[in-house]
């Protein structure tokens, strides 16, 4: 009998936020056990990343759906909305 | 399609299952959505500066509405926090980001300081954010954010929370 344990990130969203302009990316990572190759437990770990976050620590597959979302204007947009919530 | 004499059986419904109305065919009668798991809170300062200290919690999300929870005894603020009064204690990593609508929740913590009347505490949430804040309020005097300063920390710190706020995903 092999158990064997698997994290990923199965579903990475762009979320639109505020009056649309911008969106943050929301990350559901899932801990995937398995035994003898057949998934026996899986659960879910979230977080969201904002559009002025450090991706330093995101992995790969966020990193490059961030990149897509979060483009100058978005974080312009975001840069003005947290301005005025302040 | 009619569900009968489902008993041993789950019911698995697809990631991109349109959802079951209730009561109705609106976009408000549809359940379309079930989640539970874990989010980590990381106690930072509204400069940026993360606490080295992480809480791990949990929620369940229904529909657009998310329920979290997270209880521990540990140091919330850490040296790297900036602790002047200019700042606001920020309490990061919910689960999904907040609608453009502030929520309450009840929380309790020990080693936090009071000042000018103020007596109560509740979590506050922020519109679009992750983050949630410790409101401090009183009779007769207007609320105020806590701040890290506010937090006179040690190794018995806690914190438990219960909140209940709504999200657009």
């Amino acid at each position: 009998m092999a158990l064997t344990e698997e994290t990923l990130n199965d579903k990475i969203e762009a979320v639109a936020q505020g009056d649309g302009t911008w969106s943050c990316v929301q990350v559901r990572t899932a801990t995937i056990i398995r035994r003898d190759g057949t998934e026996i437990n899986r659960t879910f770990h979230r977080h969201v990343v904002m559009p002025d976050a450090s991706l330093s620590g995101e992995d790969a597959d966020v990193v490059a759906v961030c990149n897509a979302v979060f483009t100058d204007e978005v974080k312009a947009a975001y840069a003005t909305a947290i301005a005025e919530a302040d | 399609m009619a569900l009968s004499k489902i008993q041993s059986e789950s019911v698995n419904l697809a990631d991109d299952f349109a959802g079951m109305h209730f009561g109705g065919t609106e976009d408000a009668n549809v359940l379309d959505d079930y989640e539970e798991g874990t989010w980590t809170l990381t106690p930072a300062d509204s400069s940026g500066n993360n606490s080295s200290t992480t809480i791990v919690g949990k929620y369940t999300k229904i529909g657009n509405v998310v329920h979290v929870q997270c209880s521990t005894i540990t140091n919330i603020i850490t040296s790297n926090m900036v602790q002047t009064t200019s700042e606001i204690l920020r309490m990061t990593g919910l689960p999904f980001a907040v609608t453009n609508s502030n929520f309450v929740g009840s929380v309790n913590m020990n080693n936090l300081t009071f000042d000018n009347g103020r007596s109560q505490i509740s979590a506050s949430t922020v519109g679009g954010q992750s983050y949630f804040r410790i409101m401090k309020q009183g009779s007769g005097v207007n609320v105020a954010f806590a701040t890290p300063s506010d937090c006179v920390s040690g190794n018995t710190d806690f914190i438990n929370l219960t909140m209940t706020y709504m999200t657009n995903s």
